[in-house]
């Protein structure tokens, strides 16, 4: 992996897998109607960590109702479907009351997209601090690695998530801005404190 | 991690755990240091197996 930090680009030329392939299969449909970027577990999955994950997280932009009519439109006729429900105006609303909906290809409920609008300002600033992954047959837009890591290591802290954080550590040893994930971590701390409120 | 002078490949050995836990942390060091070590075609014909074992 060649991971050009001045210019927020990655090249991996990896043999693709079937997760892979589905990633690749829904991004090129949305992408076409919104911004995203993938998070969470199939970052460090793409960047080599050994396991699966029969989700993908990705955070996409506030669009307003008709945009994302038309992203559902294209999907449900190229082969996907809701998991959460079948009306588009209520998958929106879940959408718009903060939850999360799934995507998978239809009656193949695994693996599925999650995907789901920004909430937190911590959340927003994703879609200005991405890393472009230059795949042999596309691209993905993931959010930067030091936020992966604090988020594994300071807010979701399970075994399983620690070690994506310790994985992508030590994929990149020396690249990683350390200054940057200890403020992330005084963040995460903030919202775990108002969130036992 | 030591390495076996022995072996002209230079082998890097993965330490032990005390537990499963510390045992699943050092392999991901361990694996983490073989990408590094290796091309991308190679590492990922490793984990395709697990990842592609996992779905139809």
């Amino acid at each position: 992996m060649e991971y050009d930090v001045v210019k927020r680009e990655m090249i991996v030329n990896r043999k693709l897998n079937k997760l892979d392939n589905f990633v690749l299969d829904f991004l090129k449909f949305l992408k076409k109607h919104v911004d995203y970027v993938i998070i969470s577990g199939y970052v460090s999955i793409l960047l080599g960590r050994s396991r699966a994950t029969e989700d993908v997280d990705v955070f996409i932009e506030k669009i307003p109702f008709d945009v994302f009519l038309k992203l559902y439109e294209e999907l449900t006729k190229n082969g996907f479907w809701c998991l959460n429900a079948e009306k588009p105006e209520e998958v929106f609303s879940y959408l718009e009351d903060g939850y999360a909906v799934r995507f998978s290809l239809v009656n193949k409920p695994i693996p599925n997209f999650e995907v789901k609008f920004p909430k937190r300002e911590i959340d927003r600033e994703t879609f200005k601090d991405f890393i472009t992954v230059i795949l042999p047959e596309g691209e993905v837009k993931i959010s930067a690695l030091e936020r992966q890591i604090a988020f594994k290591r300071y807010y979701l802290k399970s075994d399983k998530d620690i070690e994506d954080a310790l994985h992508i550590e030590e994929s990149f040893k020396g690249k990683i801005d350390y200054e940057k994930v200890n403020k992330l971590k005084k963040i995460i701390g903030e919202i775990k404190k108002n969130e036992k409120k | 991690m030591k390495k076996n002078k022995s072996d002209k490949t230079e082998r890097v050995f993965m330490k032990p755990g005390k537990n499963n836990k510390e045992d699943r942390l050092n392999f991901v060091r361990f694996w983490a240091n073989y990408i590094r070590k290796h091309s991308d075609e190679e590492w990922s014909e490793q984990q395709n197996i697990i990842v592609n074992s996992q779905y139809n």
